[in-house]
């Protein structure tokens, strides 16, 4: 079964869509995931008058590497293998 | 009987399979996103719905490929379809009862493989097609799916910890703040599961369907899928989907494991990343198995996370039964068709024994009735 599976799975493409996968969606995640602590930072820096330049970094990043996912994920939608 | 009167039950049945794919696979999209409260649960399953359709008309290349190289093409009859479809529908019907979230796209190729190996023989089946296309993505995908879950839920919650120890020292609550931007976050991701969802599975109707047409004669081998396919198609999957399967939707959202917003943005980006890149590669695998794997996976990357391994144990064996099964209902189907005859009283009065037996498995499933409000 084992030998037969070597055979017929193809291994490589696996492991790219793994690799592509976990790239994805652990990088949306910490993405967004900044986005949202680069806000709360934004908002308390108004609060204090302190620089909001790196939280301001922080939202700007967050968010295009999530619309950048997005639009990458509804390419793989229409375009198929 | 005439071959026009199968062709119509053939088209009939595999609408119904569609309906029942939509409110069976609603929980991968929206359970989480139910579950955390991120949206109320009439608007989850409509949302899921519209996107279900919409990727119905995207793109209609798993259209043409749902029986490549596991079945042969030649072996392939209406009375084939017929029970293949009744096999599939029966499988999700049954595990729909039990709530459990089995594959319906592993139903259905259970179901063509036990008609077409009645009907044809062993000859007819692709073994290795079956263990390359079905098998071995089946068992790979729920972990790939589990440990990205595992690592985005582990960073999410770092995260979150980051932003109420800010909070902290500034005396409010940051973590409150964090969860609401996470349930925001949540509907972008589970919108996406859904779109991906019906980019898949409609279509996987609508080439059953336009298979049921090369057959018949109706339309030439290499012809399109003709658009009043693609419509039935996809407003079948997105009736199913806005119906709610509520009983799967709180098996995903809430025995699987207790899901909180960072859990569940988690589990349904890295569900959306593992199929998404499945659908690129050429990968066929099951939403529903990827969905549950990165459930699964986010709860155990929360500290304190209690997942229910025994639920887990059951999910697992039912899709490991699901393609034997599916496989032996499309069989015995397929017999009591060839029995009943084909061209005669056969596919009415199995299409009668499904509508009957659907019935009452929808009866029996209102003695103990999950709604909209258990979820």
């Amino acid at each position: 079964m084992l030998a037969l599976a070597a055979q017929v799975v193809k291994w490589s493409a696996l492991g790219e869509e793994a690799i592509v996968a976990l790239i994805g969606g652990v990088g949306v995640v910490s993405a967004f995931g900044i986005m949202l602590v680069g806000l709360d930072n934004r908002a308390r820096a108004r609060r204090t008058g302190a620089a909001t330049v790196t939280a301001n970094a922080m939202v700007v990043g967050g968010a295009l590497v999530c619309l950048a996912a997005l639009v990458v994920g509804f390419i793989a939608m229409t375009h198929k293998s | 009987m005439g071959s026009e009167l199968l062709l119509l039950i053939v088209i009939a049945t595999a609408l119904a399979f569609d309906f029942t794919n939509g409110f069976h696979d609603t929980a991968n999209a929206m359970a989480t996103s139910i579950a955390t409260r991120a949206l109320p649960p009439r608007v989850a399953v409509g949302l899921s719905a519209v996107l279900n359709i919409a990727g119905a008309f995207l793109s209609l290349k798993v259209a043409t490929t749902i029986s490549k190289g596991i079945v042969n093409s030649s072996e392939i009859t209406l009375a084939v379809l017929l029970a293949a479809l009744v096999g599939a529908l029966f499988w999700n019907l049954i595990t729909w009862y039990f709530s459990l979230p089995s594959s319906s796209t592993h139903a259905l190729i259970g179901g063509i493989i036990g008609a077409a190996w009645v009907a044809k023989g062993s000859k007819a089946v692709q073994g290795s097609g079956v263990l390359g296309k079905v098998v071995v993505p089946a068992v790979v995908s729920p972990v790939i799916a589990g440990l990205v879950a595992v690592l985005g839920t582990f960073i999410a919650y770092r995260l979150v910890q980051r932003m109420a120890r800010n909070a902290a020292r500034d005396g409010d609550s940051g973590e409150e703040r964090a969860r609401r931007g996470y349930r925001f976050g949540q509907i972008g991701s589970a919108s996406l599961v859904s779109l991906a969802h019906g980019t898949n599975d409609a279509q996987k109707t609508m080439g059953v369907i336009t298979l049921a047409l090369v057959v018949h004669g109706s339309i030439g081998k290499h012809a399109g899928v003709p658009t009043w396919v693609i419509i039935t198609a996809a407003c079948s999957i997105g009736a199913g989907t806005y119906i709610g399967g509520w009983r799967i939707i709180r098996t995903l959202g809430h025995r699987l494991t207790q899901i909180e917003s960072p859990q569940g943005f988690a589990a349904e980006s890295s569900a959306a990343s593992v199929l998404l890149a499945s659908s690129y590669f050429g990968y066929p695998l099951s939403t529903t198995h990827i969905v549950s794997g990165a459930v699964v996976g986010s709860g155990a990357g929360r500290r304190l996370a209690e997942v229910r391994w025994n639920l887990a144990g059951q999910i697992v064996a039912a899709w490991v039964v699901t393609l034997p099964a599916a496989a032996l209902a499309g069989g015995v189907v397929y017999e009591a068709v060839r029995h009943l005859g084909a061209a005669g009283a056969g596919p009415i009065v199995v299409a009668a024994a499904a509508v009957i037996a659907a019935g009452l498995l929808f009866a029996l499933a209102q003695r103990n009735p999950v709604t909209m409000n258990d979820v």
